[in-house]
């Protein structure tokens, strides 16, 4: 999806780029949230120790949302003005990349200090039911999109 | 029949809690706007 955005925005296709932006802001958002109401509970209730890398992991959350929604912002509002058209143009595909940097090495992190641990600290009844839960929160997809643009097939 | 008096009490507590729930709201929603945009926008 990533990929699909910075093509668009390299070709300033404007539709192309608000959408698949829309859609990674949005599928982002889903995952966030289904990380701070199941995941993250689920790991400091059993290790208070990891509130620390978990504070981190938020600050993350906060900055891709921060900057994806502006990034948005932007597409929406462009100029008429083509020099401005550009610029912005410009701004959102640094935005956009400053985020896929980011979510690299964060990715790395909550994969190795969250995501492992929870095969330690719970046992497998435990780690099916966070996981019902936690897909349960992935399929409740913002209504202005249909199942078929959810799972980017449009 | 109570008095405007007996009134002022009970009137700032309940201020005092809308305030404070206020003030819990906003420190809970943790600036939480770019999230509830990209949910339900």
């Amino acid at each position: 999806m990533l990929k699909q955005l910075l093509t668009a925005l390299d070709n300033k296709d404007v539709a192309t780029s608000h959408s698949r932006l829309d859609l990674l802001w949005a599928r982002l958002a889903v995952h966030i949230r289904a990380e701070h109401l199941h995941l993250f509970p689920a790991v400091t209730n059993r290790l208070p120790d990891a509130q620390v890398i978990i504070e981190d992991l938020r600050t993350d959350h906060d900055f891709f949302m921060r900057e994806l929604g502006q990034a948005i912002a932007i597409l929406r509002d462009l100029s008429i003005d083509r020099a401005s058209y550009e610029a912005e143009l410009r701004t959102v595909g640094d935005s956009v990349r400053a985020v896929e940097k980011r979510l690299a090495t964060h990715n790395d992190v909550e994969e190795d200090q969250i995501y492992r641990r929870l095969g330690i600290i719970l046992n497998q009844t435990e780690q099916s039911d966070l996981l019902a839960r936690i897909n349960d929160e992935l399929e409740n997809r913002p209504p202005r999109f249909s199942e078929q643009a959810w799972a980017n097939l449009v | 029949m109570t008095s405007p008096s007996n009134n002022r009490k009970p009137i700032l507590l309940a201020l005092g809690a809308s305030f404070l729930l206020t003030v819990l709201i906003v420190a809970g929603s943790r600036n939480l706007e770019h999230y509830d945009s990209a949910l339900f926008g």
